[in-house]
């Protein structure tokens, strides 16, 4: 079953097109990686798709029911949450309660709350460091108490910005297990934008790519690589990535 | 942990014992001093209610006596013109007090009226009440209303001695408390604090801002507008000058911010300090006139420097550090 749908979605800031007639589809349990060069238009596509920006033309349907133009917290609602390209938890709270924000979405009673949020932690790695403040965290820490507060508002779909940014590389196993993990055990669907490419490759089953806003390639990840066009407009002309 | 449980159950009988002590001395204190306690009952409550909109799910209001003079207008009107008891007009008062939030709240809200701007759309607010107020012999114009004693009546909120009127805003206060702590432990509470923290990120985990802020200032506008029918009936005369009041706004933030923003005590703390002082260099030096706001003024600027959370939060943290040893 296709879960998140976009249609001929365009975006203009004033004359500067930064999402040109992009369309695209993400199946049930799929992992899509969203790449292209910087610039290339993909948090606004995030922006765009979860409500914080208008789009200027198209469409977004989203487990059949057309989400263009709703609020973001409504489309939170309905199952499709984000996390932020710079992340941004709640700075005066706690771990712990960062996450129970999140977990009052689909829990009114503060003791179910307090499951989802603990199993959450859990999920994450984080449960021992739930009374810590989130100043207190190293980035990685920060990226996974994200993935947590979203993960607690009980979505259908991620759409993760740039988690593995900064990360070493034994964090960025750890989150590629982790999603890996999310997706079979919970059956949570997932968008990444990602440029740590080692990820890309390992996670999705489907990579799109952007250039200038527009959508260039679609396919595997083997396929895209091999794309002439990728490797031209943002691998770089003589370099070989497999 | 289990020394910090110890630790807060002998602050919370500490606490229960002076509430107990406070409430039988009313009694035999002489009325000036009770009249203090009033006066700091009256604010910590105000306060307490401008911090569940102001410090917890961060609004800035700096027009909170708008609130005030609102439920002051309102039940006294009610009182003179229509002869309703106070008690009704209290909760009357409350009501209008909330229908002028919403009000202020939705213009504000709808069109992402944040931080400075709605801070000053609030001012705006006070100043347009207190001209409405000046501008019409129905509401007393600039010659204010006056509340005829009628006897000491508990029908009438009318009494000839301090201590009842003491004893009702400490209830109030008490109740307050009550509320203020529900909120905090609550769904709500948690989706202000993460509005005060990052209003982007509290949309995306499906946070209705607009909502909650709404919610936010119809509670803290009620419980204000309660606190102005009281104050009214306290003073027995209500003008615009001191009822829509700029700097009563400003204290009411004041004792909140010097205390403790966002905490359950700060705004008790704060009034409890700042309003014998005020009260203190008024009666002393009452011949220099704003020689008390130029001392807030500076008291706020060294609070601000060296304990930016407020009193209350200093001390707990100094308490904190205490207990470890450190």
């Amino acid at each position: 079953m296709t879960l998140l749908t976009v249609e001929n979605m365009s975006k203009n800031f004033s004359g500067l097109k930064a999402v040109t007639d992009l369309s695209l589809t993400v199946e049930e349990g799929q992992i899509c990686g969203l790449i292209g060069p910087n610039g290339a238009g993909k948090t606004t596509t995030f922006n765009l798709i979860t409500g914080f920006l208008p789009v200027s033309a198209g469409k977004i349907f989203f487990d059949k029911t057309e989400i263009t133009g709703l609020e973001s917290h409504k489309i939170c609602d309905i199952g499709l949450t984000r996390t932020f390209q710079h992340a941004q938890p709640f700075r005066g709270l706690s771990v712990h309660d960062n996450v129970l924000t999140g977990s009052f979405l689909r829990n009114k009673k503060r003791k179910d709350a307090e499951k989802i949020t603990d199993d959450a932690l859990d999920m994450v790695k984080m449960y021992e460091k739930r009374n810590k403040l989130t100043k207190d965290l190293t980035i990685g820490e920060t990226k996974r108490l994200e993935i947590a507060r979203a993960l607690a508002t009980g979505p259908k779909m991620l759409l993760l910005d740039e988690v593995m940014a900064g990360l070493t590389l034994v964090e960025v196993d750890e989150i590629i297990q982790l999603i890996f993990e999310l997706r079979d055990s919970r059956g949570i669907t997932f968008m990444l934008i990602e440029h740590v490419m080692r990820a890309v490759m390992s996670l999705s089953d489907k990579v799109v790519v952007l250039q200038h806003g527009v959508k260039i390639a679609e396919g595997t990840p083997a396929e895209v690589a091999a794309n002439e066009k990728v490797i031209e407009a943002y691998l770089g002309e003589d370099e070989n990535i497999a | 942990m289990i020394e910090q449980t110890k630790q807060n159950n002998l602050i919370k009988t500490l606490l229960y014992i002076l509430t107990i002590i406070l409430v039988l001395a009313v009694l035999k204190l002489p009325s000036n001093i009770v009249h203090v306690l009033i006066l700091v009952f009256f604010y910590a409550y105000v306060s307490t209610a401008w911090d569940i909109l102001g410090g917890y799910a961060g609004q800035m209001s700096f027009g909170h006596s708008l609130f005030i003079g609102v439920g002051a207008y309102t039940s006294t009107l009610l009182l003179l013109r229509l002869g309703i008891t106070p008690w009704i007009g209290l909760f009357v008062s409350g009501l209008i007090a909330l229908v002028i939030g919403a009000f202020m709240g939705f213009l504000c809200f709808r069109s992402n009226i944040t931080g400075f701007y709605f801070a000053l759309v609030t001012i705006v607010f006070v100043e347009i009440s207190r001209y409405l107020s000046l501008g019409f012999e129905w509401t007393g114009a600039a010659k204010g209303l006056y509340i005829p004693y009628k006897g000491n009546n508990i029908s009438n909120l009318q009494f000839d001695s301090k201590y009842m009127y003491f004893y009702v805003i400490f209830a109030m206060y008490i109740g307050i408390l009550i509320l203020y702590k529900a909120i905090m432990k609550s769904k709500s509470g948690f989706y202000f604090l993460a509005i005060r923290e990052n209003e982007e990120a509290a949309e995306s985990i499906g946070i209705n801002t607009y909502k909650y802020k709404m919610l936010a200032t119809i509670i803290s506008s009620f419980l204000v507008g309660v606190a102005g029918s009281f104050w009214a009936q306290y003073i027995t005369f209500i003008d615009p000058y001191t009822m829509f009041d700029f700097m009563l706004s400003v204290q009411i933030i004041f004792f909140a911010v010097a205390g403790g923003r966002g905490t359950l005590f700060g705004p008790l703390v704060g009034a409890a300090l700042f309003v014998p002082l005020s009260e203190g260099l008024r009666t002393m030096m009452g011949r220099i006139a704003g020689i008390n706001i130029l001392v807030y003024g500076i008291i706020l600027i060294l609070i601000l420097r060296f304990m930016p959370d407020g009193i209350f939060v200093w001390v707990k943290d100094r308490l904190k550090n205490l207990s470890h040893g450190r």
